[in-house]
């Protein structure tokens, strides 16, 4: 998924502002479940028929800041499942612009159903493992 | 949707103002400090070079929350730093922060009078 970096952005050292790569890497997340609905129609459907009102959160992260980006830039938000558990999910998240590697992140997100913790229904979890 | 909930990444806003905070509070101590690094190295910043966070408990609207911040570690260039939100008693989120001293632009090592400030705050 591409992003532009725009004035609101960045921060008084006119650089994106630390926390602001976390809105990017959301927006990673949620096109990568949403990129898995569309090779699955009824795969999100279905999720949502055994677990109403479903939703993933974050539960922990680990996070480097290799290096800055500007004004203008284009990233690159990359997301890749690391591990999937009955409950969570560990994902591997890239921040790049081209070959430039200027953030990584390991986030751990966890099913939600119902205001509790629950496990992911067998259909997303093996979308999830295939991908 | 309305969840009433804090969205996670308000919480690294949270966590700077801790930090910034911190420093003030330290500048308050030493007023004198800050004003010598301010002309050694001119325009000085901490950058967040790494953080882990562990989300333990969701934080909703009207809550009132303490940032609590201390280091952990003091090196050349760059400070650990612990954090935590709570609410009460509760702790709602933890973290562990990496930030490194820049001047110019570039990495340096922190200046001696805030290195030896900061390890006076170190809890050993």
């Amino acid at each position: 998924m591409r992003v532009r970096v725009y004035f609101e952005d960045t921060d008084a050292g006119q650089i994106v502002y630390h926390a602001n790569f976390l809105r990017f890497m959301e927006r990673g997340r949620t096109n990568y479940l949403r990129l898995l609905g569309t090779n699955q129609q009824a795969l999100l459907q279905e999720a949502n028929d055994d677990a109403p009102g479903f939703a993933f959160v974050v539960r922990s992260m680990t996070i480097d800041f290799l290096k800055p980006a500007s004004l203008d830039d284009v990233l690159d938000i990359i997301t890749v499942p690391q591990e999937v558990r009955g409950a969570s999910i560990v994902l591997l998240q890239e921040c790049r612009r081209g070959d430039d590697l200027l953030v990584t992140a390991r986030v751990r997100v966890a099913f939600i159903s119902g205001g509790k913790a629950q496990r992911i229904p067998k259909s997303l979890r093996l979308s999830m493992e295939r991908a | 949707m309305f969840s009433g909930i804090v969205y996670h990444a308000n919480y690294l806003r949270y966590m700077e103002r801790g930090r910034t905070n911190h420093l003030r509070l330290m500048g308050a101590e030493q007023q004198a400090l800050f004003e010598q690094v301010e002309t050694e190295g001119a325009g000085f910043a901490f950058v967040v070079r790494s953080m882990h966070l562990d989300f333990l408990k969701p934080a909703r609207m009207d809550d009132v929350l303490d940032v609590v911040t201390w280091p952990i570690a003091v090196k050349g260039a760059s400070i650990m730093l612990g954090q935590e939100v709570r609410r009460g008693e509760d702790v709602l989120v933890k973290a562990e922060v990496r930030v490194a001293f820049i001047s110019g632009g570039r990495a340096q090592p922190i200046p001696k009078s805030i290195r030896t400030l900061m390890k006076a705050d170190l809890i050993s």
